[in-house]
C-alpha cells in the first residue's frame, strides 16, 4: 500500500519538477535551484533511494516552505528511509501549507497505522476524511486500523466505504477487497470472503497474495483441489520474495498432507526451507 | 466489597458478555480474587533492570506449584533474579523463595530452612520427584548456571547439581529459559529437557531502539544466536547422561522459550513440544528407540497458517476439545495473536487462532505464561495467559502496552472461546509486567488457583472463586513401574452424564514454569464417574467405575 502509492507522488512531482526544471530562467536563480532539488528529490525517491531523496527535497523546503507536495514527499521518503519523526513532521507541514487538503493526513494516519499507534491513525484519518469522504485510501486504512483494534463491525464499514469509492476509480485497487476478504476469512464467512478475495485477483491478475488467501480460505473449507491451485499459482506469479514464497509452500505442504500426498509435501518442505534460509 | 458480592457482580457481567445464541447454555463464570498479601506471599521478582537493556533482564519469572512436604496442600517456589551484569544474588531481595502452604489459606517463607535460595539469575523451575523417593525435586534453570535441589523430605533440600550432572554449563555456558520432567525412554524414571534461547554476553549486548534517552529497547531475538536444547537421560543412580546429541535433539538450534509434553500420535512415547521466540516452533517426535524426530513443520505447529514464525513464549500441550488428543496453545505478543493448533490426529494439527475467535480476541495481547484448566469446571478446559509485552517501553513505539493485563478465555465447548477476564474480577486484570503462571488448587476446593510472577511488584495469587455448582475430580497418581509422579500417564473420564474427557500427567506448564501434577477435570453436573481409565506409561492399563466426584483421589500404579 505505501511504496506503490509514494512511487505515484514520487513520478507526479517528478514531472512538476522536470517542468520547472525547463523554466529558463537563470541557473543560479533560487527557483531554478528548488526545481533542481525536487527533480534529484524525485529521481531519488522513485530510485527508491529515499534517505538520499529526504536530503534533497529537505533543502528544497528550506529555500521554499510553502511547497505542500514536496512536504508530502519528504514525509513519504522518511517513512520509506525509516525515519517515522521526520516523516510524521513532513506531514504536519504539509497540513499547514494547505489546510484544505485531506491527503496529507491520509498519509499521517497511515503512518500511525504502520507505526501501531492506532489512536492517532484513527485521529489522522477520521480528519482526512472530514475533507474529502471520497478518497478510498483513508476508509482502506482506517479499516485496517480498527481491524487492528478488534474492532470488526466498524472495519467491516470501513471496508465497504472504501470499496464503493475504489470502485468508481478509473483503475480500482485490489487491495480494499483482499484485506476484506482475510478479515471475512478470519471471521469465519468464507462465502463472503471468497467473493472479495476472487474481486482481488481479477484487479490484481499475477498478484500472489490474492492466490494464497484464495488458497488458505479453501483450505479452510476443506477444498484442497482449489487450495492446491490457488497456491501452485501464488508461486507461479513468483511476485513474492523467498519469505513469503516459503510462506506458501507451507500451506501447500498441509494441503499435500490432507491430499495424502506425503512425497508432494515433503518437496514443498524442502523448498520452504531452502527459501526461509535464502 | 466481599469475595462473594463481588462474585455475584461478575457473575452479572459475564451473562452479558456472552450472547444466549451463541451457545447452548450460559457458561459458568470464572472469578479470582487475588489474595497473595493476605496469605503472606509476598515474592517480588527482581530482574534488575538497566539502562543497557540486558535481554536477560525481560525473561525471568519461573515459578512452580510443589508440594515438597507431602501434606496435601500444594506449596509454592519463585525464581529470582540477580544483580545485572554480574549474574549474583548479593542480597536476600534476589533469593529463589519457597512458601510452604499452612493449609488455612496463608503460606509461610521457608527458604532458609529449606536451603533453596538459589544462585546465579534464575529464569525457571521444573518440579519433579527425579529419583523415586515420593519427595518432589526442584530444577532450577538460570543463565549460565542450572541447579539441581534433591528434596530430603524433612523440609530441607542439597544442591545435587554437580554429582547429577546437569549444571548445563559443560563444554559452554548457556541461558537457559525452561525446563521439563517427563520419561522419554519409558524406564521408570524421569528425564529432563532443558530449554535453551540464545547466546548472550553482557559484554556485545548490542543497541536497539531509537538513541534516545528512555527509547533504548530490549532487542529482537535475531540480534542472538540461537541454542540447541539439552536432553539428559536420568540414569537411575541420582545422576544424569547428557544425550542431547545421540538423542537428535542437538541436532536443532532454536531460541527456546516454554517446553510441554504430551503423546500427540498416541504411540505410547510421550513428545515435546518448544515454543520458540520468532522461529519455528519444534515438535520432537519420540520415536521410542532414544532418538527424536523434529517434525514441526510437517505437523503444522512450526509456524502459524500464514506460514510465519511468532514470539511463542508459553505453551500447553492439552486436549481442549475433548476428542482425545491433544492440542497446543501458545501465547505471543501484541498484533501475533495467541495461535491454537487442534490436533486432527494422524500426526498433523491445524491453526484455528481465528476459527476459535481467540485471534481477535488475542490480537492486542502479550503474554508470557499460560495454562489450559478447567477453571469453571463446566467440563471444558479454559484458558488462562499471564499478560505483558516483552518491552518495557512499548507505548514509545506503538499503541500497545507494556504492562498488560491476564487474560481468562472461557471455552464454550464448541471450539470456540469467549473473552471472560472482565468477569473474572479486577484482580485479575491488573496491567503489569507479567511473566510465569503456575497452577493448582491451594485450597482443596477442587477449584483451580493461579500464581503469577510480576517484574519488579508483588506476585499475584488468584484464588478461584467461581461458583462452586459444578462437580469436579482430582486424580494424583503414583507410579510403581513407571515413574513415581505417573508423568505421562493418560486418564480417559467419563461422566455419570455420558461426557467424556482426556488428560495426562505433566507438571510442565506455561512459561519457565511448573504447575501442579494432580489431573483436574470439571465434571460439570457430573457426580461420578461412571469409568476412570489410567494408561500408565509402563503400559498399564487400569480402570476405575463409579467413583464419586468433589474429590482428590490417589491411585496406586498396580504392581
Amino acid at each position: 500500500m505505501m511504496l506503490r502509492a509514494a512511487l505515484a507522488v514520487g513520478a507526479w512531482l517528478f514531472s512538476a519538477s522536470a517542468a520547472a526544471g525547463g523554466d529558463c530562467r537563470g541557473a543560479s536563480s533560487p527557483e531554478q535551484s528548488v526545481a533542481e532539488l525536487n527533480q534529484m528529490g524525485a529521481k531519488l525517491f522513485a530510485s527508491e533511494r529515499p534517505r538520499e531523496a529526504a536530503e534533497y527535497l529537505r533543502r528544497s523546503l528550506q529555500l521554499n516552505p510553502r511547497q505542500q507536495a514536496v512536504a508530502k514527499l519528504l514525509g513519504l521518503s522518511c517513512q520509506l528511509a525509516n525515519d517515522p519523526e521526520g516523516a510524521e513532521g513532513a506531514f504536519r507541514r504539509a497540513i499547514e501549507i494547505h489546510s484544505r487538503d485531506g491527503e496529507p493526513w491520509f498519509y499521517l494516519g497511515r503512518l500511525y497505522y504502520e507505526q501501531n499507534f492506532f489512536d492517532q491513525a484513527r485521529e489522522a484519518l477520521h480528519a482526512s476524511l472530514e475533507l474529502n469522504s471520497r478518497d478510498h485510501r483513508p476508509h482502506y486504512c482506517l479499516a485496517l486500523t480498527l481491524e487492528a483494534e478488534g474492532q470488526t463491525d466498524a472495519s467491516e464499514a470501513e471496508y465497504g466505504e472504501a470499496i464503493r469509492w475504489n470502485q468508481k476509480r478509473e483503475k480500482p485497487d485490489a487491495g480494499p477487497h483482499l484485506s476484506y476478504g482475510v478479515l471475512l476469512t478470519k471471521l469465519g464467512r468464507l462465502e463472503e470472503g471468497e467473493k472479495q478475495l476472487l474481486l482481488a485477483e481479477k484487479l490484481q491478475p499475477g498478484g500472489w497474495q490474492p492466490c494464497f488467501e484464495l488458497g488458505k480460505l479453501y483450505y479452510r473449507k476443506g477444498d484442497l483441489k482449489s487450495a492446491e491451485q490457488q497456491l501452485t499459482a501464488a508461486l507461479q506469479n513468483g511476485a513474492a520474495g523467498p519469505q513469503d514464497q516459503a510462506r506458501v509452500c507451507h500451506l501447500l505442504a498441509r494441503v499435500y498432507i490432507d491430499l495424502g500426498r506425503d512425497a508432494d509435501a515433503e518437496r514443498v518442505l524442502a523448498e520452504m526451507r531452502g527459501k526461509a534460509h535464502r | 466489597m466481599t469475595s462473594v458480592s463481588r462474585a455475584a457482580c461478575f457473575l452479572v457481567a459475564l451473562a452479558a458478555l456472552f450472547p444466549a445464541a451463541d451457545r447452548p447454555e450460559p457458561v459458568a463464570a470464572i472469578v479470582f480474587v487475588e489474595r497473595a498479601r493476605g496469605a503472606g506471599v509476598n515474592f517480588v521478582l527482581q530482574n534488575q533492570a538497566t539502562e543497557n537493556k540486558y535481554q536477560v533482564e525481560t525473561m525471568p519469572g519461573g515459578l512452580g506449584v510443589i508440594d515438597f512436604d507431602n501434606d496435601g496442600f500444594e506449596d509454592l517456589y519463585f525464581v529470582n533474579g540477580a544483580t545485572m551484569p554480574e549474574l549474583k544474588k548479593n542480597g536476600s531481595s534476589f533469593w529463589n523463595r519457597l512458601y510452604r502452604n499452612n493449609g488455612d489459606g496463608t503460606f509461610s517463607d521457608v527458604t532458609e530452612k529449606a536451603g533453596v535460595a538459589g544462585e546465579g539469575y534464575g529464569m525457571a523451575v521444573a518440579v519433579g520427584d527425579y529419583d523415586n523417593d515420593r519427595r518432589s525435586d526442584l530444577f532450577v534453570a538460570g543463565v549460565n548456571r542450572n541447579i539441581l535441589y534433591r528434596n530430603h523430605g524433612d523440609g530441607t533440600f542439597t544442591d545435587v547439581t554437580k554429582q547429577a550432572g546437569v549444571a548445563g554449563d559443560q563444554p559452554v555456558k548457556r541461558w537457559s529459559i525452561s525446563a521439563g520432567w517427563f520419561d522419554y525412554n519409558r524406564d521408570g524414571y524421569l528425564d529432563l529437557l532443558v530449554v535453551n534461547y540464545c547466546q548472550w554476553d553482557p559484554n556485545t549486548e548490542p543497541y536497539c531502539g531509537q538513541r534516545k534517552p528512555g527509547y533504548r529497547t530490549y532487542c529482537h531475538p535475531k540480534h542472538y544466536q540461537g541454542l540447541a536444547n539439552t536432553l539428559y537421560r536420568n540414569n537411575g543412580d541420582g545422576t544424569f547422561t547428557d544425550v542431547s546429541v545421540e538423542s537428535g535433539i542437538a541436532q536443532h538450534i532454536g531460541k527456546g522459550m516454554g517446553v510441554a509434553f504430551a503423546d500427540y500420535d498416541d504411540d505410547g512415547w510421550v513428545d515435546a513440544f518448544v515454543a520458540n521466540d520468532t522461529v519455528q516452533n519444534f515438535l520432537f517426535r519420540n520415536q521410542g528407540n532414544g532418538r527424536f524426530a523434529e517434525v514441526g513443520l510437517r505437523a503444522g505447529v512450526g509456524l502459524n497458517e500464514n506460514g510465519l514464525a511468532v514470539s511463542s513464549m508459553g505453551v500447553d500441550f492439552r486436549d481442549i476439545n475433548n476428542d482425545g488428543r491433544p492440542d497446543l496453545f501458545t501465547t505471543a505478543l501484541s498484533n501475533e495473536t495467541f495461535p491454537l493448533f487442534l490436533n486432527r490426529g494422524g500426526g498433523v494439527f491445524q491453526d484455528m487462532t481465528y476459527p476459535s475467535r481467540l485471534g481477535f480476541l488475542s490480537l492486542p495481547s502479550g503474554g508470557f505464561g499460560n495454562g489450559v484448566f478447567d477453571l469453571n469446571n463446566d467440563g471444558w478446559k479454559d484458558i488462562f495467559t499471564a499478560g505483558s509485552h516483552v518491552m518495557d517501553n512499548q507505548e514509545l513505539y506503538s499503541s500497545r502496552r507494556s504492562k498488560q493485563p491476564n487474560r481468562v478465555f472461557a471455552n464454550l465447548g464448541q471450539g470456540t472461546f469467549a473473552d471472560a477476564a472482565a468477569a473474572a474480577g479486577p484482580d485479575t486484570w491488573k496491567a503489569r509486567f507479567h511473566r510465569g503462571a503456575a497452577f493448582g488448587d491451594f485450597n482443596n476446593d477442587g477449584r483451580i488457583d493461579v500464581a503469577v510472577s510480576c517484574l519488579n511488584e508483588p506476585a499475584e495469587l488468584l484464588w478461584n472463586i467461581s461458583p462452586a455448582a459444578h462437580h469436579w475430580i482430582q486424580i494424583e497418581l503414583e507410579g510403581r513401574r513407571s515413574n513415581r509422579d505417573g508423568a505421562g500417564a493418560k486418564i480417559r473420564v467419563v461422566g455419570d452424564t455420558g461426557q467424556v474427557q482426556y488428560n495426562h500427567v505433566t507438571t510442565s506448564v506455561g512459561y519457565a514454569c511448573s504447575s501442579t501434577r494432580r489431573v483436574h477435570f470439571g465434571l460439570g453436573t457430573a457426580s461420578r464417574l461412571k469409568e476412570l481409565e489410567i494408561r500408565w506409561p509402563s503400559g498399564q492399563i487400569q480402570r476405575l467405575s463409579d467413583a464419586r466426584a468433589d474429590r482428590r483421589l490417589q491411585v496406586l500404579e498396580p504392581d
